[in-house]
C-alpha cells in the first residue's frame, strides 16, 4: 500500500493506493500518525479510488482509524471504493458504521 | 510415503542440488525448459525463490506442483507427495513468501490458466483464499493472537511483532495449498504448521463492530462451505466450478 496526503484547514484527505492487507500493518502506522494532532471537528477522508484490494485486516485498520478520529471529535469518511473494495465493504456491512461516499 | 512417478524441474536451484533431490525420491529431473504436456509423469516445479513476476510464466504450464525449496533436508513433504498421488494441484511456499507475494492471486492465476476459474468467479475465490492464507500465516505459523490488533494501543505492538517474526525461524514454516475440482465443485485447502485453534470458540455471525474474527465471517459468506480440520491447521473452502 502507498498513500499521499492532501490537507486543507478543515480536511485531511489520505489517498490510498495498491493493496491494503495483513502485510501493511507497519505501513499503516504512519497513516495513523496523521491522527496524532487533530483539530477538533476536523474531517478525515480516506480516498479509496486507487485501492485495488482490501482484506479483513485492512477493514480492521479502517475501524482503528475511525475509533481514533471519533475520540478526537473528528469525522472519518471512506470515499471512492470500487470493484473488490466496494464488495468487501458491503460484505462486512461497513455502511452501517461508516460514512461511505461514492 | 511413496513418491509419485514425477519429473522435477528446477528454477533457481543449483543443478547438483536438484539431481540429489530427484535421486532421493526416484524422480527424473531437468534444470529448465518447457514442461511436457504428456501426463504419464507428474511435473513438479521446484523454486529456489518465489517472486511474483518470476513465477507467473510457470503458472500456465502443465505443472502438478509448485514447491519452494526451503531446506535441502526436507525439500518435499509427505503431505505434498500424498496430495500429488491423489491428483491435486499443489503449492508449498514458506510463510515469508506467503507474506511477501500475493499467494492467493498466484493460486487463482494457475486455476484460471487451467480453465477452472472464470473472471466472474475469481474475485470472491481470491478474497476467501487470501483470508485463509492470512490466518495461516499470522495466527497459525507466526502464532500471533488476533486480539492484539483490535485497538489503537495494541496496533503498533502487533505491527512490530509481525515484522519481527518475518526473520524468526517460524517464517520458514510452510503454507501448503491444494486445489481439486470436478464438474460441480472446486475445493481449495490451506494448511499451516502452527498450533491450530478451536473453531467452535469463534463468533459465528458477522458483526461489523467486532474487533476480530471478521476474516472468517467473510470466508463463510463467500464459500459454499468452510471446513476446519486437523485441529485448526487445515481449512477447506468449497466453491461451485
Amino acid at each position: 500500500m502507498d498513500y499521499k496526503v492532501r490537507k486543507t484547514d478543515t480536511t485531511t484527505e489520505v489517498l490510498l493506493s495498491g493493496r491494503l492487507t495483513f502485510t501493511d500493518h507497519e505501513q499503516f502506522r504512519s497513516v495513523m500518525a496523521l491522527f496524532d494532532e487533530p483539530v477538533k471537528g476536523q474531517k478525515f477522508v480516506f480516498d479509496l479510488s486507487g485501492l485495488e484490494f482490501v482484506d479483513s485486516s485492512g477493514l480492521g485498520m479502517f475501524l482503528i482509524a475511525r475509533d481514533t478520529a471519533e475520540r478526537n471529535d473528528c469525522n472519518l469518511v471512506l470515499r471512492g471504493a470500487h470493484n473488490q473494495v466496494r464488495r468487501i465493504l458491503d460484505i462486512a456491512k461497513f455502511g452501517t458504521i461508516f460514512n461511505i461516499e461514492d | 510415503m511413496a513418491a509419485p512417478s514425477a519429473r522435477l524441474f528446477g528454477d533457481g536451484v543449483p543443478g547438483e542440488v536438484l539431481a540429489r533431490i530427484a535421486a532421493r525420491y526416484g524422480m527424473e529431473h531437468a534444470a529448465s525448459g518447457c514442461l511436457p504436456a504428456d501426463r504419464s509423469l507428474k511435473n513438479i516445479v521446484l523454486l529456489g525463490a518465489v517472486h511474483q513476476d518470476h513465477i507467473l510464466p510457470w503458472l500456465s504450464s502443465p505443472a502438478d506442483a509448485y514447491i519452494e525449496l526451503i531446506t535441502e533436508d526436507s525439500p518435499i513433504s509427505d503431505e505434498v507427495l500424498e496430495n500429488l498421488n491423489s491428483g491435486k494441484l499443489c503449492f508449498s511456499f514458506a510463510t515469508s513468501t506467503a507474506y511477501l507475494t500475493d499467494y492467493a492471486a498466484l493460486v487463482c492465476e494457475a486455476l484460471a490458466a487451467r480453465g477452472i476459474l472464470t473472471p466472474m468467479r475469481r474475485p470472491d475465490v481470491e478474497l476467501s483464499v487470501h483470508e485463509t492464507i492470512s490466518n495461516a500465516v499470522v495466527h497459525g505459523n507466526l502464532a500471533l493472537a488476533s486480539n492484539m490488533k483490535g485497538d489503537v494501543q495494541h496496533f503498533s505492538e502487533f505491527a512490530q511483532a509481525l515484522q519481527n517474526r518475518m526473520t524468526a525461524p517460524e517464517a520458514k514454516k510452510r503454507v501448503d495449498i491444494t486445489a481439486q475440482w470436478d464438474h460441480e465443485f472446486l475445493d481449495i485447502t490451506v494448511a499451516d504448521q502452527g498450533k491450530g485453534y478451536d473453531e467452535s470458540k469463534l463468533p459465528a455471525n458477522l458483526d461489523p463492530f467486532a474487533p476480530a474474527g471478521r476474516g472468517l465471517s467473510i470466508i463463510r459468506s463467500l464459500t459454499l462451505s468452510m471446513n476446519v480440520t486437523h485441529g485448526g491447521r487445515m481449512t477447506t473452502l468449497r466453491f461451485l466450478t
